[in-house]
């Protein structure tokens, strides 16, 4: 499933590595002078980056010890097994039971599986995966021990800032940064450039550019959709919204923290995507029952001239035991709208270290180990991940392999997350409900907008 | 079974029933043998009241707290839930949608359960046939099921669009699930295919209990088919029809897998059901002072209804 190498190389300029600033001070004075030296010979040496064993910042047990990793299911080829066994390698002494965990799209069932596991504090885990918007939530609920401590100002240093800032919270450091997701704007090459178009910059021109080439082709193909996004009630719901919404100059949460869907800019956006299906009729209504996969299938089918979705489609779409349009289909950033700039939900998914371990050490090391440089350049060439360290970008087996993600770095080095608070998951049932209601017509958009402002704020606090 | 059980461990003065029929026995041997029978009866009444009493207390007792997960609060607040309850729209909503879900599925899978059943019970060319196929949705595990009909309804290759379509009942693709006037009818439908077999069963051994004579005489005196279901079939069938119901109403009203595997609750929140919406409370929101009062809620409907039934119904019951 892995995309094939594409005959553009598409390949940029290394930038200076990003400074992260230290989310920490919990920061072993002794060992850091110690390790200093040691860390600073083993980064210079470039690309094949140390293995966290031959670190001495951390101390892992002589005696053997097991411990336990819930991953989650990627895509294509599991990438866990070979993982393990390379780390269980260069770390004989640790043992690793792998609990699997169910896919990214399971994403109620595996938030209620971790829920469950560590608020019984019962020690099920050592190191899991979770999703990025779990990060504050878990950590809030004080089920979360702190990594800091393992990890030097160096370590944090190779990765991107955002990264870093993605699993801290209250400016600690709550977990290990493993891979991105943005969402992005896939098309149809081919047919946009039958009709002399490239791709739109603004929904202005992704409107017209649908309605023209879905006149043009309702004969040839009658099938065809305009474009498919994600509008079931269900988290995907609220990213798709973060980027529409930041299309149009709006955001959840204002600059001070405060919920602002009551304002211009959210009644524009949701305006505008309510029109989309019942106006301009460029989107199909059946969008208000789509999560990703529903929303993937018709536009790999070669019926759907734009999707909006997140990178993992790229690699489905080359796949020609899966799609239909393999080589036709282009990616760029998503549009913006009036008022607003172009604007790219932060999804991914992050390590933790569960409170109740009783290794930390040896847990934080193979959370370190599976965020390593080589562990990230494997998930980018094998299952097409994101890395959360600008050095994978430059490594030329990624190069290589993933073009697709070495094009779009600057989407995915400027993404914006959904509001990052403990509050978060109830923030998410709001959103999910009015919204959803707004798109099935089931209430105005200015009801379902201050229905929504209001339940934010019973929320967060303000009233 | 009219007689009630007197609890593990009364004081002999209060097991009235029992003291009436140990009137003909000898005082100390009826004694030993009370006593056995509660010890032999203790193992059970210890599971249950792990399995089902405590964690309902519990419940009731996390209720009147504010406890979220996210937040590490835990104090009593008394009966602020309850009060938050009363105002939020969607848990109402959720509590009206049940209702319907539960009565429409009902009477869905009584009426066909029932017109199964007859049909089952006549000595026919394909009764053993049908009877091995009547099984099939009802053996089909919740989860598979509920992934079925998604796919059935999907609104842009679901084959049920393809048959609307085909037979010009509707040019445009219908939104099944998408649609909030639509959704919940749906899932109704779905509900009830899974489950008619299961009424047309407990109905069926219902009908085997009508003794056959009653119908060769109502024959004798000319009563028509109609006439015969109406004043024999339905007044002798009413103690199964009313259990079955009950135990039927009950299961609808806790729906979970069916909605929570193809809508999750949407769209708009149309298909929100009880269940669904205290487990994302519950799970996704990690409010579980909150849920539990939820759960509470139901619980208590649900027993408000099963007394009801058994008062309203209890005589004729016992008769059976």
């Amino acid at each position: 499933m892995v995309s094939k190498s594409l005959p553009d190389p598409g390949s940029a300029p290394v930038d200076s590595e990003k400074k992260s600033p230290l989310v920490s001070t919990e920061i072993n004075r002794a060992a850091l002078l110690k390790t200093g030296a040691v860390l600073a010979a083993g980064i210079g040496l470039g690309a094949k980056a140390r293995p966290v064993s031959a670190s001495p910042a951390i101390q892992v047990s002589p005696s053997p010890v097991t411990i336990r990793f819930a991953g989650v299911k990627t895509n294509g080829t599991q990438p866990w097994p070979s993982l393990i066994a390379a780390f269980e390698k260069q770390n004989p002494t640790i043992k690793v039971e792998f609990i699997p965990m169910q896919s990214f799209s399971e994403s109620t069932s595996n938030h209620e599986f971790l829920v469950t596991n560590l608020a019984s504090g019962s020690g099920q885990m050592d190191v899991l995966t979770g999703d990025v918007i779990w990060v504050p939530e878990f950590y809030g609920a004080g089920w979360l021990l702190s990594p800091a401590q393992y990890m030097t100002k160096s370590d944090l240093a190779g990765y991107y800032a955002g990264a870093v800032n993605a699993v801290s919270y209250l400016g600690k450091l709550a977990g290990v940064p493993w891979f991105v997701d943005g969402g992005m704007l896939y098309y149809r090459k081919d047919l946009l450039s039958k009709y002399h178009f490239t791709a739109p910059t603004t929904y202005d021109q992704l409107v017209h550019q649908c309605q023209v080439i879905l006149q043009g082709e309702r004969s040839a193909n009658p099938n065809l959709m305009g474009f498919l996004w994600q509008a079931a009630q269900a988290e995907v719901l609220v990213c798709d919204w973060v980027e529409f919404l930041g299309a149009f100059g709006g955001s959840v949460l204002n600059a001070r923290g405060l919920p602002s869907m009551n304002t211009p800019q959210a009644t524009a956006a949701l305006t505008f995507l309510h029109d989309l299906i019942y106006k301009y009729k460029i989107s199909p209504p059946a969008v208000t029952s789509m999560v990703e996969e529903p929303s993937r299938i018709p536009f790999t089918q070669g019926n759907a001239i734009f999707l909006r979705n997140w990178s993992y489609v790229y690699g489905i779409a080359q796949d020609p035991t899966q799609s239909k349009v393999v080589n036709k289909v282009g990616v760029v950033p998503l549009p913006r709208g009036a008022g607003g700039h172009s604007t790219s939900n932060e999804g991914g998914f992050q390590y933790m270290i569960a409170k109740s371990t009783k290794h930390p050490a040896e847990s934080v090391a193979l959370a370190k180990f599976l965020s390593s440089l080589e562990s990230q350049v494997y998930f980018a060439t094998n299952n097409g991940f994101s890395p959360t360290r600008p050095a994978v970008l430059a490594d030329p087996r990624v190069q290589q392999a993933q073009p697709f993600l070495v094009k779009l770095r600057s989407i995915f080095e400027h993404l914006s997350p959904r509001p990052v608070s403990g509050k978060y998951p109830q923030m998410s049932l709001a959103l999910q409900a009015d919204l959803s209601a707004a798109l099935s017509n089931a209430l105005p958009v200015n009801q379902a907008l201050s229905d929504v402002q209001l339940r934010l704020e019973q929320i967060t606090g303000q009233i | 079974m009219n007689q009630s059980q007197s609890p593990v461990g009364a004081s002999p003065q209060s097991a009235a029933p029992l003291a009436s029929r140990m009137k003909r026995r000898p005082t100390w041997r009826g004694k030993e043998e009370r006593i056995v029978g509660y010890l032999l009866l203790l193992p059970a009444v210890i599971l249950v009241c792990a399995v089902t009493v405590f964690p309902l207390l519990r419940t009731f007792q996390v209720s009147f707290t504010n406890q979220v997960l996210a937040e590490q609060t835990n104090a009593y607040i008394g009966l602020q839930n309850y009060h938050l309850l009363t105002q939020d729209f969607f848990f109402k909503k959720a509590y009206e949608n049940t209702w319907t879900f539960s009565l429409w599925s009902l009477a869905g899978e009584t009426v066909l359960g029932l017109l199964l059943a007859l049909l089952m019970n006549r000595s026919w060319r394909f009764r053993g046939w049908l009877r091995a196929v009547v099984l099939i949705p009802w053996a089909v595990p919740d989860i598979v099921s509920a992934r079925l009909w998604t796919w059935i309804y999907d609104g842009t290759y679901g084959v049920l669009n393809f048959v609307v379509q085909s037979l010009h009942i509707s040019s445009q693709k219908v939104n099944w699930l998408g649609d909030p006037q639509l959704a919940l009818h749906a899932l109704i439908i779905a509900d009830v295919w899974k489950t008619t077999p299961f009424m047309a069963l407990l109905l069926l051994a219902g009908l085997q209990s009508i003794p056959a004579p009653l119908y060769e005489a109502a024959a004798v005196d000319g009563a028509s088919g109609l006439t015969a279901f109406r004043v024999i079939t339905l007044p002798l069938l009413t103690p199964v029809l009313v259990i079955a119901m009950l135990m039927r109403f009950l299961g609808a009203f806790q729906i979970f897998t069916l909605i929570f595997a193809s809508t999750e609750g949407g769209p708009a929140g149309s298909t929100e059901t009880m269940s669904t919406y205290t487990y994302k409370t519950m799970f996704s929101a990690t409010q579980f002072g909150y849920g539990a009062a939820m759960a509470v809620v139901l619980f208590a409907t649900l027993l408000l209804v099963t007394i009801a039934t058994l008062a309203v119904f209890g005589r004729r019951l016992n008769q059976a």
